[in-house]
């Protein structure tokens, strides 16, 4: 057995809180990795993951600091090193990749100059090198047409490209150790597959030891051999990733796999035929281009028409039915529900709520109550709410605007509303500030229910959320359609959960309908390549 | 799944008041912070009280101790009409701070409500004003406060609102700029999609949040303010003599700077302290609130 690359005994962190005493962080933590060996690090959102992984690195955001333990990195106490000493390790022979790697690269920077950069810090290259081994890294991190991207700017290029160039700068100090954290997260399920295979291979060809955290258990039990299961700043379990995923011995580690949702295997009798319902939505040939006519060409005319984003959408929604819109990113399935919304005005074909009412496309024409009749609710209830408004606030506001509550009425109504999303009147005097991910988008639920509407539009709801928090968001949404025969347009990237909330499903691709039709039916015998590959990119724990 | 129904943090709605409040204790806590606070407190506080406490009557003047030095009856010696300095010194705030204070909050009103509804308006409107908005920058500061007052005459009533005015034209471009960086968030893209009139975005969501971001700012202004008000007097344009201003002493002194230096340095002192007490406040509130003043273009 070789000795461990990186080797973090007892490490406790932790920071000092207002009362003067200390609030830890980490509790005590011991893992090591070994070369050629992939750890992972799984845990909820506030664990501690992330910041086990950076103080691998020897750092600690700020206000953080070590009370306790040691953490080596080829024999090295990192947290003895000077920070000159420390900056020639990471980058080095101990790269990082980060989550979003779009921030991490300089956006005024051509890629070239950014990797041409990273190798001059830690190799010794002469400069006239430093090109040629930079289009080579790039071509190693399989990047098509490498000359023309060395020359890009990080804006050009797409999530998964970005994320590949971050893996190249890694991989410029020939490093023993990598440390990712969430390397995939933000992107589709097809780059995601891609860039693990990648970052795998490369592990493989470099004997590399990695340290992977990540949220997903999917991603986890692809490409880990190892485990490490976080929860509140300790480790509860840590094994062998098959013997963790098949066999949890601890409670939480078995809530937390029990909470993924796994795409049912569809047996032909079990399918679910579509009850027939009343009409609530009906979009007929819509078609939407990101390019709105302007001042000038609305008054003048005469410029040349744009080619549609999103063109050739019929979806035809039952009384209390989900439709789920699937596809990778940029198919447009944002870009459908915003123009069901009414955000961004279809050009072309009609959207038709309740059988009767044809909606304008434009959202300044709609009068309040076709307006109440669709309702949205956002990916992330971070930035949905308005962090200076109490909830009362919040939910008073639709109350208002439909139904003209004011003062204690509208109270009441919201407190309702709080039950019927399961918070106790207690919130309403709550900031966003002060409440978690879950119950903040509890709230943007209760408020898109305040208005009463048909038709509720979901975009990616569940993706900011933990694991055992969707499963149980998903649950109230349930309920909620069920109580109220509210329809749902449910855009998802997890097909998973897109599956267990929809009656109907859509296909996107390239803005164009791929493949529609009941869930079941499509999950089962996909026609398509491109749904095929869709399902062929799902990881899931116990899959691998 | 367990479902959390009991809220684990206090209910504490921190009031718009008991925020600032809050928000006043941290700026203070800071060393530039508490510096600031403290010199901008004794000129206002001199300010408010001088005509009480000053030794001598302003306009007295005194032809038998014209440019005097220093002396136990005159602490900052006196000026070339015999008038005593410190009492001059001691009153020459007055006026720059009374009109100081009241003009920045017109300036960022107005300028603050015209950029926060260009930022959400966007569109030909937004493009037409910020055209007009760069055309009045383009101008060299003072240049058109000294044609405004040559023609309507000093004064208060004419001196707050033109320079409410100028000043407010570069706020246009900061509230539009925080604006932008609001509007982007799905808050008021939800807004928005429930059908609320541009006047319930700008009131509930856009103001609110946009509102640190405009405190920094006007302090910033108001130390710009107290200096171009300062140049104004040095030039003739601002304070009626006999009534002491510190730029109108520098200016006046500034003759007989080889022979009494003490003429000028008074009022240079406390321009300066005042000015510098204002900077700091403004640095120590944008670090409090955690905004980068450095990105934000100040213009």
């Amino acid at each position: 057995m070789s000795a461990p690359i990186i080797d973090i005994r007892d490490l406790s962190v932790g920071f000092t809180a207002r009362a003067g005493h200390t609030q830890e962080v980490l509790k005590s933590v011991s893992v090591s990795v070994k070369a050629g060996e992939t750890l992972g690090i799984v845990g909820e959102s506030g664990s501690g993951k992330s910041t086990l992984a950076l103080a691998s690195m020897g750092y600690l955001k700020p206000g953080l600091h070590k009370l306790g333990g040691d953490v080596t990195f080829q024999g090295i106490d990192v947290f003895a090193q000077s920070l000159r000493q420390l900056e020639g390790l990471r980058g080095g022979k101990l790269g990082l990749i980060p989550q979003s790697s779009g921030q991490a690269l300089t956006p005024t920077m051509r890629i070239g100059a950014q990797i041409t950069e990273a190798l001059s810090l830690h190799c010794a290259l002469p400069s006239a090198d430093c090109a040629p081994r930079a289009e080579e890294l790039l071509t190693q991190v399989r990047l098509p047409d490498v000359p023309a991207i060395m020359k890009r700017y990080p804006h050009e290029l797409s999530g998964g490209q970005q994320q590949r160039v971050a893996i190249a700068m890694a991989l410029a100090g020939e490093p023993d150790a990598l440390v990712l954290d969430e390397p995939t997260t933000g992107l589709d399920v097809t780059t995601q597959k891609q860039i693990l295979d990648l970052v795998q291979d490369l592990a493989k060809e470099r004997n590399m030891a990695m340290m992977l955290v990540s949220h997903d258990l999917g991603v986890i039990a692809r490409c880990c051999d190892r485990v490490a299961v976080m929860y509140y700043g300790e480790i509860v379990l840590e094994g062998p990733t098959r013997d963790v995923l098949s066999n949890p011995g601890h409670p939480y580690a078995q809530q937390l796999i029990d909470a993924v949702p796994r795409i049912q295997k569809v047996t032909a009798k079990a399918k679910k035929t579509l009850p027939n319902t009343e009409e609530a939505l009906r979009l007929e040939d819509v078609g939407i281009c990101y390019h709105q006519p302007g001042f000038w060409e609305k008054t003048f005319g005469g410029a040349a028409p744009r080619e549609l984003t999103v063109d050739g959408i019929d979806i035809s929604l039952g009384k209390g039915q989900t439709i789920g819109l699937v596809g990778e990113s940029g198919s447009g399935k944002s870009t459908i529900l915003k123009a069901i919304a009414g955000l961004l005005p279809a050009q072309k074909g009609s959207i038709r709520v309740g059988g009767d009412t044809v909606l304008k496309p434009s959202i300044d024409r709609r009068r309040p109550e076709e307006l109440r009749r669709v309702q949205m609710i956002f990916q992330n209830p971070d930035d949905s709410l308005n962090p200076r408004h109490t909830v009362a606030e919040i939910l008073a506001q639709p109350l208002y605007l439909y139904f003209g509550m004011t003062g204690q009425k509208a109270r009441d109504r919201a407190a309702e509303m709080l039950d019927t999303v399961r918070l106790t009147p207690a919130y309403l005097d709550r900031l966003p500030r002060q409440m978690s991910g879950g119950e903040k988008q509890r709230v943007a639920i209760a408020r898109a229910f305040a208005a009463e509407p048909e038709i509720v539009l979901c975009d990616e709801i569940t993706s900011a959320l933990d694991v055992s928090v969707q499963a149980s968001v998903l649950e109230l949404l349930a309920d909620l359609k069920a109580q109220k025969q509210t329809s749902y347009v449910f855009v998802g990237h997890d097909l998973a959960v897109v599956q267990q909330l929809s009656d109907q499903v859509m296909v996107l691709q390239n803005g164009r309908i791929c493949e529609a039709g009941p869930v079941d039916q499509v999950y089962a015998t996909p026609k398509s390549d491109y749904t095929k590959m869709l399902f062929d990119a799902v990881l899931e724990p116990g899959a691998a | 799944m367990t479902d959390a129904v009991t809220p684990n943090f206090p209910a504490d709605r921190p009031s718009t008041l008991r925020r600032w409040g809050q928000v006043f204790r941290d700026l203070i806590r800071r060393p530039s912070g508490a510096i600031g606070v403290f010199l901008v407190a004794l000129h206002v506080i001199v300010a408010l009280i001088s005509p009480w406490i000053v030794p001598y009557d302003f306009k007295t003047m005194d032809s038998a101790i014209i440019l005097a030095p220093p002396t136990p009856e005159h602490w900052m010696g006196t000026d070339a009409l015999g008038r005593d300095v410190l009492t001059r010194v001691l009153l020459g705030g007055r006026e720059a701070l009374w009109v100081c204070f009241l003009a920045i909050p017109l300036t960022m009103i107005w300028g603050g409500l015209v950029g926060v509804y260009l930022g959400l308006r966007g569109g030909w409107v937004d493009e037409v004003a910020m055209r007009l908005v760069d055309a009045f920058l383009a101008l060299p500061g003072i240049l058109p406060l000294m044609v405004f007052v040559f023609v309507f005459g000093a004064g208060n009533e004419v001196l707050i609102p033109t320079l409410a005015f100028f000043f407010g034209i570069p706020v246009i471009r900061v509230a539009r700029g925080a604006t932008h960086d609001v509007v982007a968030r799905d808050y008021v893209l939800a807004a928005r999609a429930r059908g609320h009139s541009r006047a319930s975005i700008m009131r509930r969501e856009l103001l609110p949040n946009t509102l640190d971001v405009m405190m920094v700012e006007g302090a910033m202004r108001l130390s710009w303010m107290l200096l171009t008000f300062s140049s104004l007097s040095f030039l003739g344009f601002g304070v009626t003599p006999p009534i002491p201003d510190w730029g109108q002493m520098i200016s006046e002194a500034r003759v007989y700077m080889s022979l009494a230096p003490w003429g000028v340095l008074g009022p240079m002192i406390a321009l300066s302290t005042l000015i510098i007490g204002v900077n700091l406040t403004a640095d120590a509130l944008a670090k409090t609130l955690g905004i980068d003043r450095t990105r934000k273009a100040v213009v």
